[in-house]
């Protein structure tokens, strides 16, 4: 065999003694992992990355095109995603992440006569109208009043609520000194939104005889605690016998609603519901006797629909009776 | 077989007993370092991260002082806290000489007061001005709110109420921030807490408002501690009962001043208008935190049974959901 010089024996020799020192260094540093210090590391990184979103656009950012004369700049705008949205808003995040939430978009302006009187923008992008007409109904204050910006909107004393197209809108003052500004920047913003057109063709089906029109509401999951419901509009209707809430839900065909009506009519009678008989005009529905109140489930071709937590079975028969025939006329 | 002399240079090339034999050693070599890899090498990884600081926060309790409650009925949130301190004794049987008082508000909204989201700055000033009134020799007061701190402060009223009371602020810095496990809980667990607020602290006081919340049914005395946690927090909201239950273990509050002159019914907790608020001319202070989210329940229209959180505090031990039964003083 052919002997190994010595120069070439101890570079050798030094070769191992490094990747013996390394695999010792190896073995060390390993022995004083602590994961606590990436878990660390890893933290600041998710707070970065969350707070990216709340960074506002350069101070060389223009005025929004929507804003009246007579209101400036509080601060800068602030944006949040589905990630984000529960910094700003906390627990009310569910609704709106169930709902399809996009966007949300805020900003404060002050008042430019007293910049103390400020007020607060929200802008909620929702994905379609259907979403945000949803967020806007169930969220409606019971003592508020209509106001006329073209499209639903109310407002109380102290904020105006409206829905254009895709987007939910929220002006929420500090005070009710400046209603005049809020009411001209919710106009602004309605003026600058695409026009949409009526989005919501199930709220027409309710009759509207006894109909209060301020109650419509879209309901997108778990409606009436029953979880196999949902997108389900409802409406509140004050007859001479009593308060009743109908239903009207259209599905995607009218085997899914008769299979719906036939799902819910099982949950009521485990929940301690009876049968209590039809409707004589519409042969297609089922009355049923929940504790104290009277609940009226049918369906017409693809609609879902009925009388909910009727007092009366009176109210609830009327009430089923003339949703019955409305979407005989909508889908005969 | 041929001898080589002893100082005979290294012959050139090979030959093929050197080629096997090196090979062999080469075989050797690779399969040993192998082997020991294969013996060093962890499929699971390192272990759960150590638990560095499993221990309780301080307990700012008055043992003395006994579980109580006071229901304080009025429109006016100085007289009812007042009342209702007086009828527990005073805010000097639980406030002393040379205490230092950290007070735990919610301030979570960049929102006005009118809305009732976040604590009322009347009210801040007024039990500030009480506990420096009883001897205490510093006043702080916190939180980590849910949108920029320095906006929540100011825009809530809250900021300005503390300092021209006396009181110091404290805005949750990081460097305020510690992780800690809270013995027996069940998600706080080596996360992030504003125990920083706490150093030098002798009593602590939690004033919060009453809120409808849409995640947990409310918002109240318990759930106000909430604000001293940090991090990613609103993962915790996928089990937020368990979590408010956690969040009692860990504070364990000389008193809470639950104000229910107006209650969020709807909408919360944000809220958005006054259209959301009910008056319900209530003030509850007690040292049983579990009680007075009991009590404030009704002011929801709502019964303890109702918001399961409650039970659980309960049944952990953090207090009391049967309220009548500490004798509650109505004023």
């Amino acid at each position: 065999m052919r002997r190994t010089g010595v120069a070439e024996t101890c570079i050798g020799i030094f070769i191992l003694a490094l990747l013996a020192a390394t695999a010792g260094g190896i073995y060390f540093i390993q022995s004083l992992y602590d994961p606590e210090l990436y878990r660390v590391a890893a933290q600041k990184q998710e707070d970065a990355a969350g707070r990216r979103n709340l960074l506002p656009p350069s101070d060389t950012s223009p005025l929004p095109a929507y804003l009246p004369e007579n209101l400036i700049p509080l601060g800068l705008e602030e944006t949040f995603d589905p990630e984000t949205l529960s910094d700003k808003i906390d627990g009310k995040a569910e609704l709106y992440l169930s709902s399809g939430f996009v966007k949300l978009s805020t900003r404060r302006f002050a008042a430019k006569a007293d910049p103390k009187s400020w007020l607060e923008l929200f802008i909620y992008e929702m994905g379609d109208p259907t979403n945000a007409f949803s967020v806007y109904s169930v969220q409606k204050r019971k003592d508020s009043r209509p106001v006329d910006l073209g499209v639903s909107a109310y407002a109380t004393q102290d904020a105006l609520f409206f829905v254009s197209g895709p987007r939910y809108f929220e002006i929420i003052s500090a005070s009710p000194d400046i209603s005049a500004e809020m009411t001209a920047l919710a106009k602004n913003l309605v003026k600058a939104e695409p026009a949409h057109a009526g989005q919501q063709a199930e709220s027409s089906l309710f009759p509207p005889e006894s109909l209060d029109e301020s109650s419509i509401s879209l309901h997108m999951s778990d409606v009436f605690g029953f979880s196999g419901l949902d997108r389900v509009y409802t409406a509140g209707y004050g007859t001479q016998k009593g308060q009743v809430t109908a239903f009207i839900s259209r599905r995607k065909d009218p085997e899914e609603a008769a299979g719906l009506a036939a799902a819910y009519g099982r949950f009521l009678i485990e929940n301690g519901g009876t049968e209590a008989g039809r409707i004589d005009d519409a042969p297609d529905s089922k009355i049923y006797k929940v504790f104290d109140t009277y609940e009226v489930v049918l369906h017409r071709g693809q609609f879902f629909a009925g009388a909910h937590e009727a007092d009366n079975l009176e109210s609830a028969t009327e009430i089923a009776s003339r949703i019955y025939r409305k979407l005989g006329e909508a889908a005969p | 077989m041929s001898k080589r002399p002893k100082d005979q240079p290294p012959q050139p090339g090979m030959n093929r007993r050197d080629f096997l034999v090196r090979s062999a050693k080469a075989g050797i070599t690779l399969g040993a370092a192998t082997a020991l890899a294969c013996f060093l090498y962890d499929p699971y990884g390192p272990a759960a991260p150590v638990e560095k600081s499993s221990v309780a926060l301080p307990d700012f309790s008055v043992p003395e002082a006994g579980k109580k409650i006071a229901i304080a009925t009025g429109d006016d949130r100085i007289e009812t806290v007042n009342a209702a301190l007086k009828a527990l004794g005073g805010i000097e049987r639980f406030v002393k000489k040379g205490d230092r008082v950290l007070i735990k508000v919610n301030a979570a909204f960049a929102t006005p007061p009118s809305l009732c989201a976040t604590t009322n700055p009347e009210l801040l000033a007024e039990v500030t001005r009480l506990c420096l009134a009883a001897g205490a020799t510093v006043v702080a007061v916190t939180d980590n709110p849910i949108n920029n701190p320095e906006s929540c402060f100011a825009l809530t009223g809250i900021g300005e109420a503390a300092q021209s009371s006396g009181a110091k602020l404290i805005l949750p810095g990081e460097s305020l921030f510690t992780n800690i496990t809270v013995p027996g809980s069940n998600l706080i667990r080596n996360w992030p807490v504003l125990s920083g607020a706490f150093h030098g602290a002798t009593k602590l006081i939690g004033i919060a408002p009453v809120e409808d919340h849409h995640r947990s049914g409310a918002s109240m005395s318990m759930k106000n501690w909430y604000g001293f946690i940090g991090g990613r927090r609103n993962i915790f909201h996928q089990d937020i009962h368990t979590f408010i239950k956690d969040l009692a273990l860990m504070i364990k509050p000389t008193l809470v001043i639950l104000d229910g002159t107006f209650a969020m019914v709807s909408n919360g907790p944000t809220g958005g208008s006054v259209s959301d608020l009910k008056r319900t001319d209530t003030m509850i202070v007690s040292t049983d935190q579990v009680a007075a989210d009991a009590c404030g329940a009704a002011l929801l229209g709502k019964t303890a049974a109702d918001l399961p959180f409650i039970a659980k505090a309960e049944q952990a031990g953090a207090g009391t959901s049967d309220f009548e039964s500490l004798g509650p003083f109505r004023v």
